[in-house]
């Protein structure tokens, strides 16, 4: 039975090790991206009300922002007091990006944050069980990634109701205007073209488009049944990722906050790589298990 | 009875916990990070924004020279609409309206990045359906002379 539960563990900290090193690196990538773009703060919501973020990201906050973010990405990969350390980047983390939302970009990064907060939840309630805090420190995460999509396709009940995907005729006007924000960015003219391609082909293919967004609309509402299992979980992620592929290539958005954590913690690629490479290889994927016990 | 119906409750806490305080704090905080309920594209109305720059010379200048993008531009619009209690969509914002949310949109985006050029006009670039078929109404929404 110990054999057993060793062998879990090992699998799960290799699988938690290939998630979480992506995630930190990401998250600090886009963290240090928003505290260059020298926000004041203009518009405050949600924290920013209470407490003066523009304070934080510049001058001496900014300073404070940098070493407490580098201090604890530190600490989350050492896995050092993970308790606190995962509820001090969810406290910067909502800081930092409820700046960037209080200068009028509201990005929705929501579940960037809330992943860790998920991780906290995972030390404190499993932390006594190594098995359960190992497992659940993943499935949390997952949990905290789904629920996005679940709520974005009760949205689109509550906001069109079941007639959405016959509605989407008029998403061409949508793909205009985000092929219109690429072009008055850069001044790309090669954008104008794609955008009048692509509103043409699916004004003629209706059909088409009434199954993908059905088919997305289902893939969303059903999300929350990947959190019941880590393998189905993967396989729901790769069908999230060709849908995020879809929006990319058909309306030119690529929702970062979304995807990116998604593929991340549902796929985590890099650990399916290594687990695909040691099948190939027919190496037992954890020699090193059986041996040291 | 009264085990097996403990053990589901404890399964569904652990599987679905999580996501369950998530939506809760979607209820109780509304539109707050890190909660949302993710409305983008939850409807297709009929029209849809873009915003663009142009100099004296009426020449268009690439957001990036500002360090911005037409997206965030676009989330700009609503956000600042918001603040203004203006409500906007479906071309129903007046002349008044929409010079007053240029602006202030014109405030924000100068706050933050250094002015390169002397004279700004923003633009408003809008689409809508009308006998089946696409047009599109650009309107000069405010000017910006640097003093």
């Amino acid at each position: 039975m110990n054999v057993i539960k060793n062998i879990r563990i090992r699998g799960l900290d290799k699988e938690w090790i290939f998630l979480k090193i992506p995630l930190i690196c990401f998250w600090f990538g886009i963290f240090r991206h928003i505290l260059s773009k020298n926000y004041k703060v203009p518009i405050p919501s949600g924290i920013c009300k209470i407490v003066n973020c523009a304070n934080l990201i510049e001058g001496h906050g900014l300073f404070f922002m940098i070493v407490a973010s580098s201090l604890l990405c530190i600490m989350y990969l050492l896995d050092f007091k993970m308790k606190w350390t995962t509820l001090g980047l969810f406290s910067l983390s909502v800081i930092v990006f409820t700046s960037e939302d209080s200068s009028g970009i509201l990005n929705r990064s929501g579940t960037f944050s809330f992943i860790f907060l998920a991780q906290s939840f995972a030390y404190w309630i499993n932390g006594s069980n190594l098995l359960k805090l190992k497992y659940s420190r993943i499935q949390y995460s997952i949990q905290a990634v789904v629920v996005g999509y679940f709520l974005s396709g009760c949205s689109k009940l509550l906001d069109s109701g079941l007639s959405w995907p016959s509605d989407g005729s008029r998403i061409t006007l949508q793909v205009l205007k985000s092929f219109y924000y690429h072009y008055y960015t850069t001044l790309d003219s090669t954008e104008l073209v794609k955008a009048y391609e692509i509103v043409q082909f699916l004004t003629e293919s209706q059909n088409i488009l009434v199954v993908l967004l059905a088919g997305s609309l289902t893939l969303e509402l059903f999300a929350l049944t990947a959190a019941v299992n880590k393998s189905y979980a993967r396989f729901y992620g790769i069908a999230l990722l060709l849908m995020h592929i879809g929006i990319y290539y058909f309306m030119d958005i690529l929702i970062v906050s979304f995807a990116v954590p998604m593929v991340f913690v549902m796929i985590n690629p890099f650990y399916l790589a290594v687990f695909l490479y040691d099948k190939m290889l027919k190496k037992p994927t954890f020699p090193h298990t059986l041996k040291s016990m | 009875m009264g085990n097996r119906y403990k053990k589901f409750l404890e399964w569904g806490i652990s599987t679905f916990g999580v996501a369950l305080l998530y939506i809760i704090g979607v209820l109780l905080f509304n539109e707050t990070h890190p909660f949302s309920r993710f409305p983008m594209y939850s409807n297709f109305p009929n029209w849809s924004y873009s915003f663009y720059l142009t100099d004296e010379a009426n020449e268009i200048i690439p957001f990036s020279s500002l360090e911005t993008t037409g997206s965030s531009v676009g989330h700009l619009y609503g956000s600042v609409s918001d603040e203004l209690n203006i409500p906007y969509g479906s071309f129903r914002e007046s002349e008044e309206e929409l010079q007053q949310i240029g602006d202030r949109m014109m405030f924000v985006l100068l706050e933050s990045n250094e002015l390169k050029y002397k004279y700004i006009n923003l633009y408003r670039k809008g689409f809508y359906y009308q006998n089946d078929s696409i047009h599109d109404l650009t309107v000069l929404m405010t000017s910006y002379e640097r003093h």
